[in-house]
């Protein structure tokens, strides 16, 4: 194997698949990336690289010179950090007897030790997977408003991701669902196609799939389109000459359904930014792990407070309309802050029941996007 | 080294202390506890154990160690040892009031004590020499306070390090006091077998004296990279164990990282019904010590041994955490599945692991059992039944008598779910 490509779009390849690799060193190929140079029919030369985890995979393919076709096996961080000094402005990669690459670039030279692309994982054909067009944006934010919330436990799988909904109708919703067991975001967006993914029923996408799409589609330029597709029990999302696949959450996601509260009678209307920040400043005396901050709520007010028994005490008033009964619940200041900060609108609803129930907070024009937070007991 | 009680006068030292460790241990603690109880026990036999086919003997008196009767021996060995030995059942809520008694005791010489268990516990005692004394004449006032205070007989051991100080102790059993002064660690070591280092048990030593170390002298001359060679990391531990050096702190972390109940059974068993069942017993014996103990679990684990001695051990998280007998069942029933159940099993057992205080702040959970509270009050409904009319008044319909295939142990009282042919099984 033999190829001339561009330092910058090799570097650009190169890190697509840095977060993909597996750091620990379980096993030696999973840490390599696939390099691979061919020739189509029209005479024009593609390098494809290929890295998984096993789990996810991506596989990116640009356009290059190839001198000689062929594949070999490189060790994903040091061509990385190479690629990254290399003078440029274009560099040769050749493989060598002995399982050797050789790096070429301007005056500078290097060797690197491969392995045989034979040994490399063969990934599922993400190439075949049924794809529907979607909006980079949208696709994005859902994730965004959704993956913080999904666990980070990993005795709880199923929780380790976010649920994935297709409407049946074409006039529904896609609707995505994350929880880690304390809180819960759901977000519903509607748009053309968003029926037709075959799916036989919801799934899970993985946690770690969905910080590499972000990855991916931050990292892409050009257009604001993208597809998602499934094969088999992979997710599949390809942005133009790359492909990114997930391996779905087995598992059964909780019934989300039952602990978004429906009849909350205490509902206070409120500036998200208000509350925002006054959480940020009662929180200074929270105890670190747990934040419990108390919200007392009476006639068109909340105080936000937290005592401290080692440290004091602070609390703080927000400006709200409320006419409803007085409460005193608590709750993890940092997980009411995740919520306000992932809603978009400018004024929030935040609903109660009771000090033992969930808490709602959702957005005054912006019903489609829920965010749940179970209280803390006292 | 010097030996002494009381103190006598002490010899000049060659190196000064750069940390003074202390390890008491209780002497007999559980016989000697029941024969300060019941003074007709006093000067004979008496071993404290289950008394089941499968029993073994918790602890003798030194009246019946002189027939050969040893920790952990099958009672019915101990019966031919000895037989006109007092057997007793364990009373592990009395021994635990005692231990606090003790540990309070030994809480007046230093700040830093770490209870290793019941009966024995290491001191930091750096820098109270200007308060207690020389070492030895401290190990005499912790070894005469607790005869005064609470009766019982203790052995002592001072060294410079934990190591050295816990085996100092036992070579003087019992009502022993040993100092080992810094310096002489490795010829107080040297002429002791390799069992009495930490890390070495039958198997262990085994493999070492077919490697031609019989005792710490030997293995403190060998050379460390050739030791590592043979046997990885515990070759470098092995050898500056037997040099005398441990550099580890007394740990007074007193919060304690978990609570646990297991029992051997009577016969093997297998399968996920009768395993869970056996279990559940325990399930409510540790939910009751969380209660008594004040605190919460955030995670329980799942102890099994095999037929085989092999064992196996896994743990999960609770949803929140949670002290009732319901939710620690929940979370057992996630790791069930997740062990071999086939293969014979001989001890099952469980520990509430994370520990919390009960009354600090927790994150409730959106999918756990609303009906918590409920088993919370059924919980402390049944902690006052048991306390009222003893152990075993009430039990689950889950565990009838005929279910258990363990006996010997508190849940032999009659229950009001027991068939009447109790003593026949």
């Amino acid at each position: 194997m033999e190829l001339r490509i561009s330092v910058t779009e090799l570097a650009r390849t190169v890190s697509l698949a840095q977060g993909v690799v597996q750091r620990k060193n379980t096993m030696p190929i999973l840490s390599h990336v696939l390099l691979d140079a061919q020739v189509d029919d029209a005479g024009n030369g593609r390098l494809q690289l290929t890295a998984t985890d096993l789990d996810v995979g991506v596989k990116a393919s640009r356009p290059c010179e190839v001198v000689t076709p062929g594949a070999v096996t490189i060790p994903a961080k040091a061509l990385a950090d190479m690629v990254r000094v290399l003078p440029g402005p274009d560099v040769v990669l050749k493989r060598l007897p002995n399982q050797h690459v050789e790096v070429k670039s301007g005056r500078t030279k290097a060797r690197l030790m491969a392995l045989s692309a034979d040994e490399f994982p063969t990934l599922p054909a993400y190439e075949s997977a049924h794809f529907v067009p979607m909006d980079k944006a949208l696709l994005v934010d859902m994730v965004d408003k959704t993956l913080y919330a999904a666990s980070l436990d990993e005795t709880r799988p199923n929780l380790n991701g976010v649920f994935f909904e297709p409407p049946a109708q074409p006039d529904g919703p896609l609707t995505m669902v994350a929880t880690d067991g304390h809180r819960l975001v759901r977000v519903e967006r509607t748009f053309a196609g968003a029926h037709t993914f075959r799916l036989k029923g919801p799934v899970i996408l993985p946690r770690k799939g969905l910080n590499e799409l972000k990855r991916v589609l931050d990292g892409s330029d050009g257009d604001n389109a993208v597809e998602l597709g499934f094969h088999g029990d992979n997710a599949v999302a390809r942005k133009g000459n790359t492909l990114l696949g997930m391996r779905l959450v087995e598992g059964r996601f909780p019934d989300y359904r039952q602990v978004i509260p429906r009849l909350a009678d205490k509902v206070v209307r409120l500036s998200r930014q208000d509350l925002m920040e006054s959480l940020r400043r009662v929180s200074v005396l929270a105890q670190d792990k747990l934040q419990a901050v108390k919200v007392t709520l009476g006639r068109d007010q909340l105080v936000v407070s937290c005592t401290n028994v080692e440290m004091g005490e602070i609390s703080d008033d927000v400006p709200v309309e409320y006419a409803g009964a007085g409460l005193d619940v608590a709750f993890n200041a940092r997980y009411l802050v995740d919520a306000l900060a992932s809603l978009d609108d400018k004024n929030v609803l935040l609903k109660v029941t009771d000090n033992l129930s969930p808490g709602l907070l959702v957005g005054v024009d912006e019903p489609r996007h829920l965010c749940v937070v179970m209280p803390m007991r006292l | 080294m010097s030996t002494s009680s009381p103190p006598p006068p002490e010899r000049p030292r060659s190196k000064p202390w750069e940390r003074a460790i202390v390890h008491v241990d209780m002497d007999a603690f559980y016989a000697s506890v029941e024969q300060r109880d019941r003074p007709a026990l006093a000067g004979k036999p008496v071993i404290v154990g289950g008394d089941s086919r499968r029993g073994v003997v918790s602890t003798a008196s030194y009246e019946a160690r002189r027939f050969g009767v040893k920790s952990a021996m099958a009672t019915t060995v101990a019966k031919r040892l000895c037989p006109h030995a007092v057997f007793v059942p364990p009373r592990m809520s009395r021994y635990v009031e005692v231990s606090k008694q003790v540990m309070a005791i030994l809480g007046r010489f230093s700040p830093t004590v770490e209870p290793l268990s019941l009966d024995e516990a290491f001191l930091d005692v750096t820098g109270t020499d200007a308060l207690f004394g020389s070492p030895v004449e401290l190990c005499w006032r912790i070894q005469r306070a607790i005869k005064d205070e609470v009766h019982l007989s203790c052995s002592v051991g001072a060294a410079a390090n934990k190591f050295v100080a816990k085996v100092a102790s036992d070579m003087k059993k019992p009502h022993g006091i040993v100092i080992v002064s810094p310096g002489e660690e490795q010829a107080f070591l040297a002429p002791l077998p390799i069992e009495r280092l930490w890390g070495v048990g039958p198997k262990t030593g085994e493999r070492l004296r077919a490697l031609g170390f019989a005792t710490i002298a030997d293995l403190a001359a060998a050379d460390v990279l050739a030791l590592q060679r043979r046997l990885g990391g515990l070759g470098a531990h092995l050898h500056a164990l037997a040099h005398g050096r441990d550099d580890r702190p007394v740990d007074d972390d007193n919060e304690r990282k978990s609570l646990g109940a297991e029992r051997t059974l009577e016969h093997d068993i297998r399968g996920a019904g009768l395993v869970r069942r056996q279990l559940i017993p325990l399930v409510d014996e540790v939910s009751s010590g969380l209660r008594r103990a004040g605190m919460r679990a955030g995670g329980v684990r799942l102890k099994l041994k095999y037929a085989d001695f092999h064992r196996t051990s896994r743990e999960h998280a609770l949803a929140e955490p949670a002290q009732d007998s319901a939710s620690l069942l929940a979370t057992l029933d996630q790791l069930l599945p997740r062990v071999d159940l086939e293969r014979p099993i001989r001890l099952v057992g469980l520990a509430a692991t994370h520990l919390q205080p009960a009354d600090a702040p927790r994150q409730a959970s959106l999918f756990a059992a609303p009906q918590t509270s409920r088993s919370e009050s059924l919980g402390r409904a049944l902690d006052a039944i048991h306390a009222k009319h003893g152990k075993g008044a009430i039990t689950r319909g889950e565990v009838r008598d005929g279910d258990r295939l363990d006996r010997g142990n508190e849940h032999r009282a009659p229950g009001l779910f027991d068939d009447d042919d109790d003593d026949d099984r």
